[in-house]
């Protein structure tokens, strides 16, 4: 077996393995079918952010997937979404992809309130 | 809206309220029989929903009232001037490309700033002196559609005296 063999089959069987630290996602393309994937999600900050037109719920969070075309993400868009936690997040951007793993960074804002940058926030 | 406007800083805001209701353009465009339903669409200073369509009136942060005294020989009064926000969105039609979805917003907020230009001053309504656009028109960018949907907004300055 050879070394990229041996990591890819790494890949499959430990990293994203749903026993342990993966969990199942829906991953859609922007044109395309959607797809349930295996990844591995960090779920980053959340915070209200002070928008152009008022305040805004962001979260964030890095998705490590495999890049196989079946099992994983081959070719991202940053119009593509993913559902986890019951949620749909935007693929923002990504990075790697050389070693077998992709890391999606992916984000949602939710309207806390819909007013003017120059208001105060949190009345 | 359990408080009612009154006096001169919160007056103008529910005279724009006033004056957005009463335009034909704009009650078509939430669908109204008369002003008296039009005024149900149009909230003042923020809003915590999705709902669109939408109008908000706002106060214009550090660019808002003020007041001058006018000599008029035997008697003195203050006029007063100032700046509005209007916020304006509506969702865009399911998988409707540009220019389309553009023009349909610019076309509908153009219609409703005509009909502002045609009643300001008159009656009771507002005395509009000025309207340019401050924000937009923009449509949500693609990382929020997920969440709060496909829509274009602007936000218009209106500036008014009295």
């Amino acid at each position: 077996m050879s070394l990229r063999t041996q990591i890819a089959d790494d890949i499959r069987k430990v990293i994203l393995n749903a026993d342990d630290a993966a969990e199942t996602i829906t991953y859609t393309p922007a044109s395309g079918s959607a797809k349930s994937i295996k990844a591995v999600v960090l779920r980053g900050d959340v915070r209200d952010e002070a928008a152009d037109d008022g305040i805004q719920k962001a979260q964030r969070a890095d998705v490590h997937v495999s890049t196989d075309a079946t099992t994983g993400v081959s070719a991202p868009s940053i119009r593509d979404t993913v559902t986890f936690d019951g949620l749909a997040w935007a693929v923002d951007s990504w990075r790697g992809g050389d070693a077998g793993m992709l890391t999606l960074h992916v984000v949602r804002f939710d309207l806390i309130e819909k007013s003017d940058r120059g208001h105060r926030l949190r009345r | 809206m359990a408080v009612t406007p009154s006096g001169p800083l919160s007056l103008p805001l529910d005279n724009l309220r006033t004056l957005l209701a009463n335009c034909q353009s704009f009650q078509e465009w939430v669908g109204a029989d008369d002003a008296a339903e039009a005024l149900a669409f149009i909230s003042l200073v923020a809003k915590d929903t999705n709902e669109r369509p939408l109008a908000l009136a706002m106060q214009a942060p550090g660019r808002g009232w003020s007041a001058q005294q006018n000599a008029g020989g035997a008697a003195n009064w203050f006029s007063s001037k100032g700046t509005l926000l209007l916020l304006l969105e509506d969702d865009v039609a399911t998988e409707m490309a540009e220019p389309d979805a553009e023009l349909t917003f610019t076309n509908l907020v153009g219609d409703i700033i005509s009909d502002i230009m045609e009643l300001a001053g008159a009656g009771v309504y507002l005395n509009v002196t000025s309207i340019a656009i401050k924000d937009g028109p923009s449509r949500s960018f693609f990382d929020e559609k997920e969440s709060n949907g496909d829509y274009y907004q602007v936000v218009l300055e209106i500036g008014w005296a009295g």
